[in-house]
């Protein structure tokens, strides 16, 4: 016959125990959407024996146990990582392709395409003032157009660029975040005591800053050291190392971990994406657009120069591209601009020719099929610069949507083994009441049956 | 093993999905294409690309063929002008030559009729189209024949016997014009010089000479003919032309539709299939969060 | 079938089952052991059957009284225990409720006053 006494501290212990049960399941419930939360159960162990006859005071909560399942996690931030890298790629490009579709009548292709037509009409007529003056418009619209374009890619890195800084700052934000929290559960390990609230927030924001950036996780003796994909460290222990910006030579910001430049490293999350986007994708077709307007620019000003204009003076340079002599097309896209003040200085005809020979102006419609720009016709290459905008966001495009079905497999899971069901709990629930409602009733005969053996006579020994 | 509990993501995904291809066919559906924009279908926007250019190039062709058919056609008709001129002018020394019948004052009088034609004939030579002469090779800008002020009768040709050529077609080009070094010139001297000799024997009253004037006459006048078979010959080559550019734009055109066209009855079907996707996850969600264990414990 | 001195013995057997199934009552509670809380529960009430029906037996034996006690002391923690818990299994149920999920079939519990 177990001692009342024994008996009496089983209750308050369980009590307590139960307690905390009953809160694990509430927080579950309540918890249910938070951002890095899993469900929670508790471990139950039989206590130590206290009693010299072996009795014990009834079970101690051994553990609240997280149920997460960190490889899982780890894939699922990877996944998050590239699919908004990808995601960012696409958006950002989205701007700039406009300028290349067939459709915009000021793009490059229709204005090298009017140009040349008006070329071919003032074939037919080389000494015709308005002709003549119709090549001139052509041409500056074409300028205009490489300008533009230019100008358009240009703003995109420059926001881009806004972006760097400002994903710099939150990945500072989070890292600082993230080493608390190291901090926090650290402590908590040391001192026995669980620390899952803690785990569900540095999970919350592990997932957060992946978002942002790549990077590496590794566990160690204080905890969980991050570090970016090429061992930079970011957060060991309590400590963060936060990212600085600094502008670089090409005018735009760098990342820089312990100012060294960090940049070219940076995979994943926005950041890469809006680097990638900011220093390859834009920057190349900026290259190739400066590359289009300075041999464009080249090969029209060395038929205009080997001609003669409508008064008989050699042919002078229609365009102005910068530096022909040093050969370098940086910047000819923004700059390119028409350098003949009158249209009688169009050389049509052939060194030492009339007014209306027309020898010279068949040459340089004749560009319009040499291949004049790195072995490709100005078509052709204005064809490459469209299909290669247009693959780039169709590409990242369909890595973000593959990413995406990747990871929403992922985190179904991940939602199957740290999801809360509130069917499951609630079905708990249903149990609990039914049961509850029975011993309510076994309580009730109990007291009055004790109560009657009572009232028999039994000595009452008093409270 | 657990289904996913949070389910509500995953519709949530599939809400935007059939959003986004909602959205996409009736883009397509408005704008008539299907694609429209690089990212749609890079390859056929570099294709479009090159097609435009292709299709702007052979309006110009048609604009280029346009202008030259009516320059052309203007200086045909002036040589037209020409032949019938040299005609009257022939008729005139046919009946000169007849001594029979022509005294000194009927010879006068031919010599003024000649006169007149002469300096007719002058300014057809000098004829201009949009400011620019027809007749004087590839100098355009001055009249290609000046009457000599102190020699009668005396006109040089100071233009020259280039041609230009004007692109008609891919490879295609035809002459854009004939000098009048072709066209007025022999190697015996220019027309103005067979009338000038006609009108000089007319006055002098050189029976020998209207003969001889008659002849170089006539070989002038086989000389504007033979000529005029260039205008006749270039003006056939860029109507038929047309015809063939003509074709070639429906072509492109054709080739461009089934590039970026947006096909009406898929398009179509692509709308409806999206918005049946839609009402079905939303009435799936919605039944998905009626539902649950509870109900079945009722 | 229980007779005058086997009575009093068997009834303190009842009272001290009864305690123990109290307690093992007690300790699946606080397992969240709902099965192994429902047996205990039976228990109890095939006790209290065998209890109600031997009424008549009983007789003024102090240790009877004494076990009796201790029954209706442990019922009493029971009680606040069990309570508690119908308690936070309402809280539940209404956090449930206005997050739109409806507990069907969830009773009320009644506790005598």
């Amino acid at each position: 016959m177990s001692g009342l006494t024994s008996d009496l501290n089983v209750s308050v212990q369980s009590l307590l125990t139960s307690t905390e049960s009953m809160d694990v399941t509430t927080t579950n419930i309540s918890n249910m959407n938070t951002p890095g939360y899993a469900r929670r159960r508790v471990v139950l162990e039989e206590s130590t024996p206290t009693g010299l006859d072996g009795s014990t005071t009834g079970v101690d909560v051994k553990a609240i146990q997280s149920l997460r399942d960190n490889v899982l996690d780890l894939s699922i931030n990877a996944a998050t990582s590239q699919q908004n890298q990808s995601s960012t790629i696409a958006n950002s490009l989205s701007a700039a392709q406009v300028l290349f579709s067939d459709n915009a009548s000021s793009s490059i292709g229709s204005t090298l395409d009017s140009f040349f037509s008006s070329l071919q009409q003032l074939s037919t007529s080389p000494s015709d003032d308005s002709l003549r003056s119709n090549v001139l418009t052509a041409a500056s619209n074409v300028a205009a157009s490489f300008q533009s374009t230019e100008s358009c890619i240009t703003e995109s890195q420059q926001q881009m660029d806004q972006d760097v800084v400002q994903a710099t700052g939150d990945i500072n934000s989070l890292l600082q975040q993230i080493a608390t929290a190291n901090g926090v559960i650290s402590t908590a390990n040391n001192l026995g005591q669980n620390s899952n609230t803690a785990e569900d927030q540095r999970s919350a924001l592990l997932t957060q800053l992946s978002a942002i950036v790549g990077y590496q996780t590794v566990n160690s003796s204080n905890g969980l050291t991050l570090t970016t994909d090429d061992g930079t460290p970011l957060v060991v222990g309590t400590k963060a190392y936060s990212l600085t910006n600094a502008i670089s030579s090409s005018g735009f910001n760098e990342v820089e971990a312990g100012g060294v430049d960090i940049t070219n490293t940076i995979q994943g999350g926005n950041l890469g994406g809006f680097i990638q986007t900011r220093d390859q994708s834009l920057a190349s077709m900026k290259t190739q657009l400066d590359q289009l307007a300075f041999q464009f620019a080249q090969a029209v000003n060395s038929v205009q120069t080997s001609g003669s204009d409508e008064d008989g003076n050699t042919g002078v340079a229609l365009f102005n591209p910068p530096d022909t002599t040093a050969g370098n097309a940086t910047g000819a896209a923004s700059s390119i601009s028409v350098s003949l003040t009158s249209a009688s200085q169009i050389a049509a005809a052939a060194t030492g020719g009339t007014s209306g020979d027309n020898t010279n102006l068949l040459k340089m419609i004749g560009l319009q099929n040499q291949s004049i720009i790195d072995e490709a016709t100005p078509t052709a290459a204005v064809a490459n610069l469209t299909f290669s905008i247009g693959n780039a966001i169709s590409q990242a495009t369909s890595d973000a949507t593959a990413t995406g079905n990747i990871l929403t497999q992922l985190q179904n899971q991940q939602g199957s083994v740290e999801g809360v069901s509130l069917d499951e709990e609630s079905s708990n629930l249903v149990l609990y009441q039914r049961s509850f409602e029975a011993a309510a009733k076994i309580i009730s005969t109990v007291d009055t049956l004790m109560g009657n053996l009572l009232d028999m006579g039994a000595t009452n020994p008093g409270y | 093993m657990r289904v996913n509990p949070n389910y509500t993501a995953n519709m949530v995904d599939l809400l935007n999905q059939s959003q986004q291809d909602e959205t996409k066919a009736l883009t397509e559906l408005s704008t008539g294409r299907r694609v429209n924009n690089p990212s749609d279908d890079p390859a056929a926007e570099a294709a479009m690309v090159a097609e435009n250019s292709r299709s702007a190039s052979v309006d110009q062709y048609t604009a280029s063929s346009d202008s030259l058919t009516e320059v052309l056609n203007t200086a045909d008709s002036t040589l037209s002008s020409v032949v019938t001129l040299l005609q009257r002018a022939s008729t005139l020394g046919v009946e000169a030559a007849n001594s029979a019948t022509m005294n000194q004052t009927d010879l006068n009088s031919i010599a003024n009729e000649l006169t007149g034609i002469q300096s007719q004939m002058l300014s057809l030579a000098n004829t201009s189209y949009a400011g620019q002469y027809v007749f004087g090779g590839t100098v355009t800008g001055i009249a290609p024949y000046v009457a000599d002020p102190t020699v009668a009768g005396q006109v040089d040709y100071v233009g020259n016997d280039q041609q230009n050529k004007v692109q008609i077609g891919t490879g295609l080009s035809v002459a854009s014009n004939l000098p009048g070094s072709s066209i007025f010139s022999q190697s015996s001297g220019n027309v103005f010089d067979a009338l000038q000799s006609m009108i000089t024997a007319c006055q002098s009253g050189n029976n020998s000479g209207i003969t001889g004037a008659v002849t170089k006459l006539s070989t002038a006048s086989d000389t504007v003919n033979t000529a005029r078979v260039f205008y006749g010959n270039t003006v056939n080559e860029l109507t038929s032309n047309e015809s063939y550019l003509s074709q070639e734009k429906v072509n492109i055109a054709s080739y461009e539709n089934t590039l970026v066209s947006c096909d009406t009855a898929t398009a179509t079907t692509a709308v409806t299939q999206a918005e049946y996707q839609r009402n079905a996850t939303v009435a799936a969600a919605a039944k998905m969060n009626q539902v649950s264990l509870l109900d079945y414990l009722k | 079938m229980i007779a005058d001195s086997s009575t009093d013995l068997a009834v303190c057997r009842e009272l001290d089952a009864l305690q123990s199934a109290i307690s093992g009552a007690i300790k699946a509670l606080s397992d969240w052991d709902i099965a192994a809380f429902e047996s205990a529960v039976e228990r109890q009430a095939e006790i209290c059957g065998h209890l109600a029906r031997a009424k008549n037996g009983w007789s003024r034996i102090p240790y009877v009284a004494e076990a009796a006690h201790k029954v209706q002391r442990l019922n009493r923690v029971y009680d606040l225990l069990l309570r508690h818990s119908a308690q936070w299994t309402r809280n539940v149920g209404a956090i449930l409720q206005a997050g739109g999920h409806q507990p069907a079939g969830s009773v009320s519990v009644h506790f005598r006053a």
